[in-house]
């Protein structure tokens, strides 16, 4: 890991981005994640609201068109994420960072799981939603919440 | 008047009260940061309906949600709010123009919603399912898409960028 750390400290575009002294790339790339956290975390947990039984009068079958624009936040927060991470290396040795994205690959996999068993078979206003459907988005919403605070607090712990 | 206001907020001693507390700055900032996901989700649901996304969603029972985005805006007014008390100097001195483009972009998002409701609300409150909004709606909608997006980024160039 420290080799890694090194080779990636001592690359040009670490340095492109860890000394640049404009708004671009580093500002740019931390709103940008802001923006993406934003989209995908509040569009997931605007549906799991929903599943958990507010604005039941609202049919979930099409909120299955909201899913793109989640990816398109995770999108933008993977690739902002991977250059945040090539600023400051040492991100890789830091717990919180991991317990972040401990946080963030189990909201992922609720997220996915949701998509499979809420959206992906049987129109969900017809009939009842898989029993278990309630237990997943009270999850998906505290996974949200790990990522979200676990990411603030980079800035604080784990160093 | 800027710098009685900041008299004014350093006078109370709130700040030094929230400051001898370590963890209450850095957990007012992930409360801010899950306000705005909260706010963000839901008024961009909206949007995102009236500019033609998950177009099969009536909207009405879909505008319930902003509730959520209510309580989000709160949130953020109050941990906002604390941020001011703590360090009001950091704002006034050093990032001037960026917190007042933030409060402006904000005020912005508010007026946008007054024209909402005095204009195209009865009428998108109509909106059955796969219905498209009126222009005017959607312009309204593209708007607040456009600022909360401008006040995260002004919000996160505190710090960074002075304008």
């Amino acid at each position: 890991m420290d080799q890694l750390i090194n080779w990636i400290t001592q690359s040009g575009i670490h340095r492109w981005i860890a000394e640049s002294p404009f708004w671009f790339p580093y500002p740019f790339m931390i709103a940008l994640h802001s923006m993406g956290m934003a989209t995908i975390v509040g569009l997931s947990v605007a549906v799991d609201l929903r599943i958990l039984g507010a604005a039941s009068g609202l049919p979930l079958a099409p909120m299955a068109g909201y899913f793109p624009v989640m990816w398109l936040g995770l999108a933008v927060n993977a690739i902002t994420g991977v250059g945040l991470f090539i600023n400051s290396p040492e991100l890789l040795v830091n717990w919180d960072m991991w317990i972040k994205l401990i946080f963030l690959a189990l909201a992922l996999v609720t997220l996915r799981t949701i998509r499979a068993k809420v959206f992906g078979g049987s129109n969900p206003d017809k009939g009842p939603l898989p029993e278990n459907a309630r237990l997943l988005a009270g999850a998906s919403i505290f996974f949200w919440a790990g990522t979200v605070v676990a990411g603030r607090m980079t800035a604080y712990l784990g160093s | 008047m800027v710098q009685s206001l900041v008299s004014w907020t350093l006078s109370t001693g709130i700040g030094d009260v929230v400051h001898s507390y370590t963890w209450a700055f850095p957990i007012g900032e992930a409360l801010h940061f899950m306000g705005l996901c909260l706010l963000v989700g839901t008024v961009g649901m909206v949007d995102l309906r009236m500019l033609g996304v998950a177009k099969k969603l009536p909207f009405a029972p879909l505008h319930q949600l902003v509730n959520f985005g209510i309580a989000g805006f709160f949130l953020n007014l109050a941990t906002g709010t604390m941020f001011w008390f703590v360090q009001p100097t950091f704002y006034v001195d050093e990032y001037p123009n960026t917190s007042l483009l933030k409060l402006l972009f904000i005020v912005l998002a508010g007026v946008n919603v007054l024209v909402f409701r005095l204009t195209v609300f009865r009428e998108a409150m109509a909106l059955g399912p796969g219905e498209d909004a009126p222009p005017l709606a959607k312009v309204i909608a593209g708007t607040s898409i456009v600022l909360w997006l401008g006040i995260i980024w002004m919000g996160r160039m505190l710090m960074y960028i002075e304008y």
